[in-house]
């Protein structure tokens, strides 16, 4: 049995300490992930914190042939697609948040590049979060596991409940919409012969 | 290889998934299909452009704090866990059973039936002959007109009443009391129309008959909004020219209520 199998098993016992340090190991990709499902850091931050809650609440379910990070993500997700229903991710809050993002990787990338270079940057990453947000729960969930949180397809069929042959379909659809979606941009800024 | 088998394989080429030998069949198309290696081409800039996204990290005071401010929320997760129900049972994390479901939808079910036949459902009034409590024993050609004429009278009343309502789209207020009475007055149709055999009756008994007609619709009528109740009474009372035929029944009653009245002073006299 691994360490973290241990932990778990203390934690449902009702050890607050055990579940604390299951926070604390898992946190860091929760808010991640969270954060590359809404594209907000305020939506990511919140939904983390529930994310915890939620597991918390069901840890009794936890079966020890699954993986805690693959049950934490599937919490996750749906917990990130339920605020979605609900709120729809607010286009507001959104698209301040984007915008700071965008300020603050200007920012970081002020002191080493051009104020030129630096705004283009800024520019192409409120694109990708606008080409992110143009696909459908499924694709983007799919996709940011794969790509930004490295799942295999099995993984991420686990994660999300739905066979691999559906995660590729999912994932190729999203590749190619991010494509068609990003295609002028690229263009735009002198990527394609980077 | 086919387009199709190649782009099956597009997802496996660009995350480096792909068996050895079928990576080499993968090149060895790209090599002469220029549609295929454009493709995925493209596929790979575009994940190339996904990696410049960066995302903005929480600050160390959010992290620091992070525990401190899950901790409350999950203490009360544990104060929900430990209510006690009627100081027996304590719930647990445990899941509810399915059946448990489905006793609680039955019996939510039934309550829902028992609410409704109580309190929401309006019975309807068959036409069977049932002896109206309180009539008149005696089926004297006196008793019957003036039960007949009693009879007229009341139901004229609540036709007026619902008639003057202003709202023809609406129910009337007291709609629920204006049933009871149609009721009240159908089970009186139902003797009248056993009781009125004279050849000399045969137009109350008609107009006794038209009338409870248009009273089994008002107390067949279900109590919900929109329902036109108003402008059925109204379409009933206008075809069969009802109150005009009460007013003369009234009328032709009074005179021979009168003219008996003569003949007993006669006979007196």
């Amino acid at each position: 049995m691994t360490d973290e199998h241990l932990l778990i098993e203390r934690a449902q016992r009702g050890e607050m300490n055990a579940f604390r340090e299951l926070v604390e190991r898992s946190k860091i990709n929760v808010y991640r992930l969270a954060y590359d499902l809404t594209g907000s850091r305020h939506d990511a931050e919140d939904l983390s914190q529930d994310v915890f809650v939620k597991a918390y609440r069901s840890l009794s379910q936890f079966r020890h042939d699954a993986k805690w990070s693959t049950w934490l993500y599937r919490i996750t997700v749906n917990t990130c697609m339920d605020r979605r229903k609900v709120k729809s991710f607010t286009q507001l809050s959104f698209r301040d948040d984007m915008d700071e993002g965008v300020v603050a990787g200007a920012m970081k990338h002020s002191s080493s590049i051009s104020p030129e270079k630096s705004a283009e940057a800024g520019l192409i990453r409120q694109e990708i979060e606008k080409a992110l947000d143009r696909l459908t729960s499924k694709e983007r969930s799919v996709f940011v596991l794969r790509h930004y949180h490295d799942q295999s397809l099995k993984q991420i069929s686990e994660t999300l409940g739905i066979s691999e042959g559906t995660v590729k379909s999912f994932l190729f659809r999203a590749i190619r919409r991010l494509q068609k979606e990003l295609a002028f941009y690229k263009e735009d800024f002198g990527l394609e012969n980077q | 290889m086919t387009h199709n088998e190649c782009r099956a394989m597009f997802v496996d080429v660009l995350y480096h998934q792909l068996p050895e030998n079928d990576a080499l069949r993968f090149e060895e198309h790209c090599k002469t299909c220029a549609e295929c290696r454009s493709e995925i081409t493209k596929l790979r800039e575009t994940l190339r452009v996904m990696n410049l996204r960066e995302r903005p990290e929480p600050d160390t005071q959010f992290w620091n704090r992070y525990w401190e401010e899950l901790l409350p929320n999950l203490e009360r997760q544990d104060q929900k866990k430990t209510i006690k129900f009627f100081g027996l049972k304590q719930f647990s994390n445990a899941p509810i059973p399915s059946w448990a479901y489905g006793i609680a939808a039955v019996v939510l079910v039934a309550v829902g039936i028992f609410l409704g036949r109580t309190y929401m459902n309006v019975v309807p009034v068959s036409n069977t002959h049932q002896e109206p409590a309180g009539v008149i024993a005696s089926s004297s050609e006196d008793s019957v007109t003036a039960l007949a004429q009693s009879y007229l009278q009341r139901s004229k009343n609540l036709l007026i009443g619902m008639i003057n309502t202003s709202d023809e789209h609406s129910l009337p207020a007291d709609f629920a009391a204006q049933q009871q009475v149609s009721r009240d007055l159908i089970e009186k149709a139902t003797y009248l129309k056993t009781v009125l055999k004279d050849p000399d009756q045969r137009r109350l008994l008609q107009l006794v008959k038209d009338l409870e007609v248009i009273l089994l619709q008002l107390a067949n009528t279900e109590i919900k909004p929109g329902v036109p109740v108003v402008e059925l009474v109204k379409t009933g009372v206008d075809q069969k020219s009802i109150l005009l035929k009460i007013n003369l029944q009234e009328m032709l009653g009074k005179k021979h209520h009168s003219d008996s009245s003569a003949k007993i002073d006669k006979h007196t006299l």
